[in-house]
């Protein structure tokens, strides 16, 4: 299990090149000099000559890239050309933010998401499922602003029950200001969620141990929780993980509309002033975030399925015999 | 043997209503058992018997399934009249089944100590959890199988050891009644001959009743007390092992039998039953065998024949037997 968790840690080493290198490409393409940007529009073509300069903007792209990955080997992931500041502790002053306001989020698709699938697998073409299924569908293709904006028009604006903008603080106020944010981010993914949940739950419901555990008498209810949900869980994990790794790295949209202080916020900034350290900072950690969220899903794997567990052990030769075979 | 009887199908008529059509798998089935004989139902694939199995435990998936009508009456009681929680109580404990194929029939995320721990404590709350487990250890045992594997996942083992897994969870509570749907179909030939013996000791040390199905004559002329031939749905014949075996009356029986290559007698080539059984979506109005059937006359299309008695206790549905005994 360890050689595996170091192995998908090595792996990553390629990745996070990858995505660096892409982002770095890329905002170097898109129009605009980040000197020019820095300085406003009052500035003088010499001060924005020297100012290029000192950002060494100047240098080929490829020495650039290979300065930025040497710094960033030594923990130095640059400043912001906007304020300043440090570009990891301002990723990592937002993360928290982020981090609660995704894990709200898959809570609220997690609570929605799994009952619906569940049901509706057990009850397969009855009205309950063909309205959730519907329901579904409307909450995977319905934007996400969209839908924002229309629970703060009615529960912040017209109600007044939650706050429209920003983060509370303080634990009451935090949890008042987390509520439609969450379930913005939530409703998405927990349609995705119970679509996995009822398409993986169907597999399983006609698999033969489900007859075996029918004919041994038990209750349905034993069934479902016992012998199909616990089966069905791999493809819900896989799906939950993937929503997660998403939400971690920022609801760009949600965290607008809503004014969440998050890292999906500082990234839009970050991009719209040109903030090329600050966008390739935060890139790098939402990777990051993105493949220790997968390594995670990996790992619980191993303790849904015997079998995936077996396959990390050192299989003594009974066990590879009865794995191959 | 003379002991009392235990079940008694009579009439059952399963259909399964598909967008196609209506699947007419069982039309008025009836059989009964005693107390601790072994009943044998044979036929070739599609012709019913799984379903009846399956209709007996109420386990036929509703829909498409549906019990049309008949009764199944176990120790006197109809338990086709019975809810849904009643059946819950029988399942596993007065009446189990083993199903075909032992790859896909357990659990593969749960130890196999664990499943047959469960069939036990839901028909025995009361029970605490060591003695669950020394219950488990004593039906492990008795199947053939080391306690210390009793903390294994089904993976790591072999087809035929979790074939004796699942007669373990079968014969866990002691069940009057094992419906055994081809339980060794799925197997090795030499682990067949294995796991047949371990049924036939264990279903006499429990004194259980057996209704195995199976499309292998052979399964069953080893095992069974009596047979009963099963085609499109409906039985053709029943009778003790000798009268099928030895003076089959039905063409299809007489058939069957003579597919299986004899030992003693030189055969250059099988002889098959030539063509298939009908569509059961739309049988035909008549014997539903008449279309393969050496012997049909035109009266065969015309009406079902009834299954009559021949000799006590054998029964054989067709209008023909005199004509069939003169041509053999």
């Amino acid at each position: 299990m360890w050689k595996y968790i170091l192995k998908r840690l090595l792996m990553m080493i390629p990745v996070l090149l990858g995505v660096t290198f892409i982002v770095f490409f890329i905002m170097s393409m898109t129009p605009g000099d980040p000197a020019a940007i820095i300085l406003g529009d009052q500035a003088t073509p010499e001060a924005i000559a020297q100012l290029r300069e000192e950002l060494r903007l100047n240098d080929p792209l490829l020495l650039r890239y290979v300065q930025y990955i040497v710094d960033m080997l030594h923990g130095d992931f640059g400043e912001s050309y906007k304020n300043g500041i440090s570009v990891a502790s301002q990723v990592l002053d937002k993360f928290p933010n982020t981090a609660i306001l995704a894990i709200a989020g898959i809570l609220v698709a997690l609570a929605i998401g799994i009952p619906v699938g569940i049901i509706s697998a057990r009850k397969q073409y009855s009205a309950l499922d063909n309205v959730s299924m519907v329901f579904s569908l409307i909450g995977v293709s319905m934007p996400v602003f969209w839908l924002g904006l229309l629970l703060s028009l009615l529960f912040a604006l017209k109600l007044g029950w939650f706050p429209s903008q920003g983060m509370g603080k303080g634990f009451l106020p935090l949890l008042r200001s987390l509520v439609l944010p969450a379930i913005t981010l939530g409703t998405g993914s927990a349609a995705t969620v119970a679509r996995m949940t009822r398409s993986s739950m169907l597999e399983v419901i006609r698999q033969d141990y489900i007859s075996t555990a029918r004919a041994k008498g038990l209750a349905e209810k034993v069934i479902t929780k016992r012998h199909m949900f616990r089966n069905a869980l791999i493809p819900i994990v896989t799906a939950v993980g993937l929503q997660f790794g998403h939400l971690l790295g920022g609801a760009m949209l949600t965290e607008t509309v809503f004014s969440w202080p998050g890292l999906g916020r500082l990234m839009i900034d970050s991009l719209n002033s040109k903030d090329i350290p600050m966008v390739l900072g935060s890139v790098l950690f939402m990777t990051i975030m993105f493949s220790f969220v997968n390594l995670a899903v990996d790992i619980v794997y191993a303790f849904i399925d015997p079998r995936i567990r077996s396959l990390y052990k050192k299989a003594g030769f009974r066990k590879r015999r009865a794995i191959a075979a | 043997m003379g002991s009392s009887e235990l079940i008694r199908v009579e009439d059952l008529e399963i259909h399964y209503e598909t967008d196609d059509g209506v699947v007419y798998a069982l039309n008025g089935v009836s059989l009964h058992v005693k107390e601790g004989e072994t009943l044998g139902l044979v036929g070739e694939t599609g012709a019913g018997k799984t379903t009846l199995a399956k209709g007996i435990l109420r386990l036929i998936p509703s829909p498409p399934g549906k019990i049309v009508g008949g009764k199944v009456f176990f120790e006197g009681e109809d338990i086709l009249s019975y809810s849904e929680t009643e059946m819950h109580k029988i399942r596993g404990n007065a009446i189990s089944m083993v199903f075909q194929d032992p790859m896909t029939s357990l659990n593969p995320v749960m130890t196999v100590g664990d499943q047959i721990a469960e069939v036990i404590a839901v028909h025995n709350p009361d029970l605490g959890k060591e003695e669950l487990r020394e219950r488990v250890i004593a039906i492990l045992a008795k199947v053939g199988i080391s306690s210390d594997r009793i903390d294994e996942y089904p993976h790591q083992f072999s087809g035929g050891m979790k074939q004796r897994v699942i007669i373990a969870i079968a014969l866990a509570c002691n069940p009057k009644l094992l419906l055994a749907d081809e339980p060794t179909t799925a197997l090795d030939v030499t682990i067949q001959a294995q796991v047949l013996d371990m049924i036939q000791t264990l279903k006499k040390e429990l004194n259980t009743a057996m209704i195995l199905i199976s499309h292998d004559l052979g399964v069953v002329a080893q095992t069974c007390d009596r047979v009963a031939i099963i085609y499109a749905g409906r039985i053709v014949e029943e009778g003790d092992l000798r009268d099928i075996f030895k003076n089959p009356r039905h063409p299809y029986t007489i058939g069957l039998l003579e597919s299986i290559p004899s030992l003693t007698k030189e055969t250059k080539r099988l002889n098959p039953i030539k063509g298939l059984m009908p569509d059961p979506t739309n049988l035909p109005p008549g014997c539903p065998f008449a279309p393969r059937c050496n012997y049909a006359c035109e009266e065969c299309s015309k009406a079902v024949p009834e299954l009559e008695e021949v000799n006590p206790g054998h029964l054989v549905r067709c209008i023909r037997i005199d004509s069939v005994e003169e041509v053999r």
